[in-house]
């Protein structure tokens, strides 16, 4: 099968912020020369612990932030962030907390309509009949329109925010821990939206998420980020199988199982992620790496591609099967 | 865990009932619990959302606000009876005898005291250590909890302290005292998963080598999984299962266990996720036929008028569904 166009290209995409105390301006490097690629119809996931970057990068894909260098590609034209109106209309974005994504004195419907007026969706006589309609296609009944987001439930104010983001009819749907505030079984069913949603619009995803088990879920392709940059990229099921970057092993290691007969690994990564202000010489996992040697130290490994049309960034990656659990 | 330790009851719940009241209305959080908490033990509470089991949690302490609060039941530490208690009572066990640690380390740190100071302030009020004597100790609770640099994390004040210390700290303030009990609601819920893999290590740990018992609340059943003996289920402010956790794990005995674990991403080969249909019950008016039979695939005629109750269907194993038995893990 050929290789389609992607619809979405990042192109060694930096965001540095500097930081000012009193005595002294320091940079932080919150996004470090990250590229990546989704295509149309795909589902890809960025995961890593707080702070990594992976909701910046999420940030700038939707034009909500700028980048410092690099471009972002959208469908062969480089996105437009100093014309947000068009970038709106091809991507949108969903986040954790549906409460504060709502404006409390608007019902739902009006949520949604304002949308379609503003980006002048349909004549203002349909619009009623398509809120209706987008209420619809996320599962919700027309007598839930006029309510306000108090009065609906945390899984229907999340399918209100998501209809809300359809509006427009956008490509490509940012998902910045769109479930994570959700308990197991309403994000069960808001994931089977967005999986439905994907079937009938042919809509493209990018799933931020600190939670591995939903981004395994919902991933054909997996970026792990660890303070700024990617350090391990991949199909999904290839990552979870067999994580090629120590940092990817721990964190698959640390989850725990609700398998009773898997103990959880109790040595996996000791540590705590480092400051970004200051961050640790060479790798930056280094600090935290059971396979760390001197050379880890002193040279930042280059990302590198590996046979499962993935790729990596560890100096030890090629070392085999990796295990942390053995003595 | 001996036969000697087994049979030894700390803590002992019976027919506990929470309702909160305010504004002319009221909610019952909880509607009936029964547990016991055997010594050296630990016992997981899951369940989502509203479900009443970090309102559990608190009432055995008496946490919540007492003019809006009504609680009905008994929860007996060491046979003295705790709810309704004195609030000096309540003081002397709080603290010293049974010990809590939360979600959020942050908002349960004095922001403008030290290390040092919050470990001491527990100690001043429970022992008779004189101020050195109290600093010796707090620097041998940190060096207890693994924080790294003991001597100088004392001197430092929580926002120069990253999520998984603030929570090493609160640990340490919890077990200043060697409480017999420790209470952990959702201690790692706010924390990444290397942390909260950690904190998990920990807590297993010093329960070892400290002859705690324990109670942690969770909506994560990976973290009930890996740390809990038994666990209770909770549903509409009721425990719907009760067994160790291994059992109920592999073979739930209620269908909404088994929805829950149907519902975890992970589960399911396919593109769709088992989901439970519909919502959780509303708390204000509690009906005394099942709870969740509106979401329950299982439910028959028979479950409308059947007044429910917790039934024993194996030793040390109870579930609130009349179907248990036809109750399996793979829809």
């Amino acid at each position: 099968m050929a290789e389609p166009a992607p619809l979405l290209e990042v192109d060694g995409v930096s965001r540095h912020y500097s930081v000012r105390s009193r005595r002294r301006r320091d940079l932080v490097r919150a996004v470090e020369d990250v590229s990546m690629s989704v295509s149309r119809g795909e589902t890809v996931g960025l995961v890593g612990e707080s702070g990594c970057g992976k909701s910046t990068l999420g940030r700038i894909l939707v034009g909500l932030d700028r980048a410092t260098s690099g471009r972002v590609t959208f469908d062969g034209k480089p996105l437009d962030v100093s014309s947000p109106w068009a970038v709106r209309r091809q991507v949108q974005i969903v986040f954790q907390d549906p409460y504060a994504s709502l404006n409390p004195r608007l019902t739902a419907a009006a949520a949604i309509s304002e949308v379609l007026t503003v980006h002048r969706i349909c004549p203002k006589s349909e619009v009623r009949e398509r809120v209706i309609e987008l209420l619809e296609r996320v599962g919700l009944k027309e007598d839930l329109a006029d309510r306000r987001p108090h009065q609906l439930s945390g899984g229907e104010r999340q399918r209100v925010v998501v209809a809300r983001a359809l509006a427009v009819g956008p490509e490509l749907i940012v998902a910045d821990e769109a479930v994570s505030a959700l308990d197991v079984s309403i994000q069960a069913q808001i994931l089977n939206l967005f999986a439905r949603l994907q079937d009938e619009l042919g809509l493209t995803y990018v799933f931020i998420s600190h939670d591995l088990s939903v981004i395994r879920h919902v991933s054909q392709r997996l970026f792990v980020m660890y303070l700024g940059r990617i350090v391990e990229s991949g199909p999904t099921d290839e990552l979870f199988s067999k994580p090629r970057h120590p940092y990817t092993r721990g964190l698959l290691d640390a989850v725990p199982s609700v398998d009773p007969d898997e103990r959880r690994d109790e040595r996996s990564i000791v540590g705590d992620v480092p400051n970004p202000i200051d961050p640790p010489s060479g790798c930056a996992f280094h600090p935290r790496c059971p396979l760390a040697t001197d050379l880890c130290a002193s040279e930042a490994p280059a990302l590198r591609d590996t046979v499962a049309g993935g790729a990596v960034a560890c100096h030890h990656a090629d070392l085999g099967a990796l295990s942390l659990t053995e003595p | 865990m001996s036969a000697d330790q087994a049979s030894s009851v700390v803590l002992e719940v019976d027919d506990l009932h929470v309702e909160f009241v305010g504004g002319g209305r009221s909610v019952k959080a909880v509607n009936g619990v029964t547990f016991t908490l055997n010594a050296g033990e630990t016992l997981g509470i899951v369940g989502e959302s509203g479900s009443g089991k970090s309102a559990v949690l608190r009432s055995l302490i008496g946490l919540h606000t007492p003019s809006s609060t009504n609680y009905r039941g008994s929860v007996r530490y060491s046979g003295e009876e705790l709810l309704g208690a004195r609030d000096g009572a309540l003081r002397r066990v709080r603290g010293a005898e049974i010990a809590m640690i939360f979600q959020d380390p942050m908002s349960y740190l004095n922001p403008v005291l030290t290390v040092s100071e919050q470990i001491g302030e527990t100690l001043r009020r429970h022992t008779r250590l004189g101020r050195q004597e109290r600093a010796a100790r707090a620097l041998e609770l940190l060096r207890l909890v693994g924080i790294s640099a003991p001597e100088h994390r004392l001197r430092q004040y929580p926002h120069q302290l990253s999520g998984g210390m603030r929570q090493r700290v609160i640990i340490a303030i919890a077990l200043a005292c060697e409480p017999r009990v420790l209470l952990a609601d959702e201690p790692t819920t706010a924390l990444d998963v290397t942390i909260q893999n950690q904190i998990l290590t920990l807590l297993a740990d010093l329960r070892q080598r400290l002859g705690m018992s324990m109670v942690l609340v969770s909506h994560d059943l990976g973290v009930i999984a890996q740390t809990c003996d038994r666990v209770l289920v909770m549903y509409g402010g009721q425990v719907v299962e009760l067994a160790r956790v291994a059992d109920v794990l592999r073979l739930p005995r209620h269908p909404y266990t088994a929805g829950l674990l149907r519902c975890l991403p992970g589960s399911a080969s396919g593109r769709f996720l088992h989901a439970i249909p519909g919502l959780p019950p509303r708390l204000m008016d509690v009906p005394v036929t099942c709870t969740f039979r509106p979401r329950c695939e299982l439910a028959t005629a028979e479950c409308e008028s059947w007044t429910t109750s917790l039934l024993e269907i194996d030793a040390g194993r109870a579930s609130r569904c009349l179907r248990h038995e036809v109750v399996q893990i793979d829809g």
